[in-house]
């Protein structure tokens, strides 16, 4: 069966205005996200991940300005929205009822002087005012279940819980208006190994379940490896590789996501295969003025590209439908080595 | 004669509004030899800081002896104490509030120089310096100098902090979770970094941390402790201790850890040999076995009698580290299954 898009992003590009000029933190990112999928995205802190989530929710604040593109929402039946068109009202109809989001450093989103059960009704009622507060907690009561919580949790104000338990009131509080797709931000960043295995294996459960198109957007590659179907990749801003997870992990076409792939200590792998990728990430108000990954570039510092700006503006198809921005996407794997 | 011992350590704090005192540290045995790497694992609020701090000498434990270079650091005196705190330094975790956002890195780093009387002057303090960096990978030296902390990335804040400990030219440096808030494509190299100080100057380490990919990283040689709720509930040779982990905790830790590899995702562990996720409050903690209330195999014994960190022999006789564990035996054996 052919995959039906969801969400599909197309030339994103938000900016940031500085005392030193305009930062754009997400550069033309264009990506397409299928119904049904979970999709990781993942990028380093400052790689643009997290503004572009804010981009798809319409949160970015000023200094921040989406300069261009556009974002189409396929809900289940009817036509395409392009959700940037949509005015402060209008996106109010989907935000949380269709995309809704769980937040980075979640534990830090309850409003310590509000019962947990005051965050359910508060969210139920600002979409839909008619729901008696007996319908809102039959259904927090479900999905408090599902997300493997005790009724009292309810009654209980967010310092009475863990952070564990707190992040998973929070997943159950994104999931209260059984939304079509949930960005999770860093979902299980500053929690213990054994609360992140939980709360991986609780999405698991309810992306079988219910079939919500899940976008994991996290800078540890580790974490959604083997929960994801599809990867993105993103570097300075920009998306540097997006395709399934099985090819983006055997044949990388992007020497950073290449670089990646084997800088990340696992409890199996060779330790003496682990190696480090040189540098620093750039500074965002001064890229370089060949490609943006160039500098740390094993391809390049090798000598064998030259790193051309124009023809990293774009991005490259492979025939299985994998898209990388570097031009030499073809020898990567070869000439990483 | 070890560098660094510690004998029946506890660390205990006051708990506010008179409920009693915690034991963020209990009865904590360590040998550190010159030249090893030590990883040190646990959750949070298993301690692991706090036996850290006690190393350095931040906290002065409750109970116990602390051994430096085989004399007790608590007679130290003069020059003697003297070496001690510069012999052992450490690195935090936040490298942004380990360094003072007003000063530059010249001022925070020429500090301890003049005050331990290491340099005579600037000129010579920056000579000292500009090596230093040079020996972490901060090159050109004299171009991260004169910056502030919030001018640098995480990665070079974090090898500000190690050249910082390394201009004291210490013996042992306790290393707190050094690269848990540094990028991912930043940490191996870090890691790298230490192992060659490590190798260059036979310095010490002990490297605190909760994610065991790294630390079986930078210590693949060396040996891992495992803390629970303040106590050591395991130790051994790293690597033989992630293969075949003895203690019931260990054993859910290690099946927790995620792997990256999409072909691997069937040894994704489905279910975690555990009873329930949630660790007791150090508050109130349980009678007998600390682990017991999450543990499958846990019966009568160890509602009642606390374990004991003792040396493990398997079947042919070899000693694999210790463990504190009344069934470790049986469960290595396949004897006992969890309830």
């Amino acid at each position: 069966m052919e995959a039906k898009p969801i969400l599909e992003i197309k030339n994103l590009c938000i900016e940031f205005q500085t005392p030193s000029g305009a930062l754009r933190a997400c550069d033309d990112v264009s990506m397409t996200i299928y119904r049904g999928d979970i999709v990781g995205i993942i990028g380093e802190s400052g790689s643009g991940k997290s503004t572009m989530a804010s981009g798809i929710l319409q949160t970015i604040k000023p200094p921040g300005k989406i300069v261009g593109g556009e974002i189409y929402y396929y809900p289940l039946s009817g036509e395409a929205v392009d959700l940037l068109k949509l005015d402060a009202g209008g996106y109010t109809k989907y935000r949380w009822s269709s995309i809704a989001t769980v937040f980075q450093a979640a534990q830090n989103v309850l409003n310590p002087s509000l019962l947990v059960k005051e965050h359910f009704l508060e969210t139920a009622w600002a979409h839909n005012p008619d729901l008696s507060e007996e319908e809102v907690m039959e259904k927090a009561k479900v999905i408090l279940n599902q997300v493997r919580l005790e009724e009292r949790v309810l009654t209980s104000y967010p310092h009475q819980l863990s952070g564990g338990m707190k992040q998973r009131t929070i997943i159950a509080l994104s999931l209260i208006l059984e939304p079509d797709i949930i960005i999770l931000d860093e979902p299980t960043t500053a929690l213990d190994v054994i609360t992140q295995w939980y709360i991986i294996d609780i999405l698991k459960k309810i992306h079988h379940e219910r079939g919500i198109t899940m976008i994991f957007l996290t800078h540890d590659v580790s974490i959604i490896g083997s929960v994801v179907d599809r990867i993105g990749v993103m570097y300075a801003g920009q998306l540097v590789e997006y395709g399934k997870v099985e090819e983006v992990f055997k044949s990388p076409k992007h020497p950073y996501t290449y670089g990646l792939m084997n800088a990340i200590p696992s409890l199996k792998d060779d330790v003496s295969k682990r190696k480090a990728i040189p540098g620093y990430p750039p500074n965002m108000l001064q890229l370089p003025a060949i490609c943006r990954f160039s500098p740390r570039c094993q391809v390049h510092l090798d000598g064998n590209c030259e790193g051309s700006k124009e023809l990293t503006d774009v991005m490259y198809e492979t025939k299985t439908g994998q898209l990388s921005r570097c031009y030499k996407y073809q020898e990567v794997c070869k000439l990483c080595h | 004669m070890a560098l660094m011992e510690l004998h029946d350590v506890d660390m205990e704090f006051e708990s506010g509004k008179g409920k009693g005192t915690i034991g963020a540290v209990v009865n904590a045995n360590m040998v550190i030899e010159a030249g090893e790497i030590v990883a040190v694992i646990g959750e949070s609020g298993s301690g692991k800081t706090t036996l850290g701090k006690v190393m350095v000498g931040v906290h002065k434990p409750t109970r116990g002896k602390i051994l430096f270079e085989g004399k007790d650091v608590e007679s130290l005196k003069g020059n003697e104490f003297k070496q001690y705190r510069l012999g052992v330094q450490m690195v935090h975790q936040d490298s942004y509030a380990a360094l003072n956002p007003n000063k530059t890195i010249y001022h925070s780093l020429s500090v301890p120089l003049f005050h331990h009387k290491l340099v005579k002057g600037h000129k010579e303090a920056v000579g000292v310096l500009e090596d230093n960096l040079r020996e972490v990978g901060l090159t050109p030296p004299e171009h991260f100098l004169e910056k502030y902390p919030h001018q640098l990335s995480g990665g070079q804040r974090q090898r500000i902090l190690l050249a910082r400990a390394l201009s004291m030219k210490p013996k042992l440096i306790v290393a707190d979770e050094p690269v848990s808030m540094v990028d991912v494509s930043l940490r191996i190299s870090l890691l790298d970094l230490m192992t060659r100080m490590n190798e260059r100057h036979g310095i010490s380490f002990v490297y605190i941390t909760h994610d065991l990919g790294t630390a079986r990283y930078i210590a693949s040689h060396g040996r891992i402790v495992v803390m629970y709720l303040g106590r050591q509930i395991e130790t051994g040779q790293i690597q033989r201790t992630i293969e075949n982990p003895k203690h019931p905790y260990t054993q859910a830790l290690i099946s927790a850890v995620p792997e990256a590899d999409p072909d691997r995702r069937s040894d994704f562990a489905h279910t975690l040999p555990l009873k329930s996720l949630d660790m007791p409050s150090l508050l109130s903690l349980p009678q007998g076995c600390k682990f017991n209330p999450r543990c499958p195999y846990a019966d009568g014994v160890c509602e009642t009698e606390e374990p004991k960190l003792l040396p493990y022999v398997d079947e042919s006789g070899g000693a694999c580290g210790e463990v504190s564990c009344h069934h470790a035996k049986e469960i290595a054996k396949g004897l006992k299954t969890g309830g």
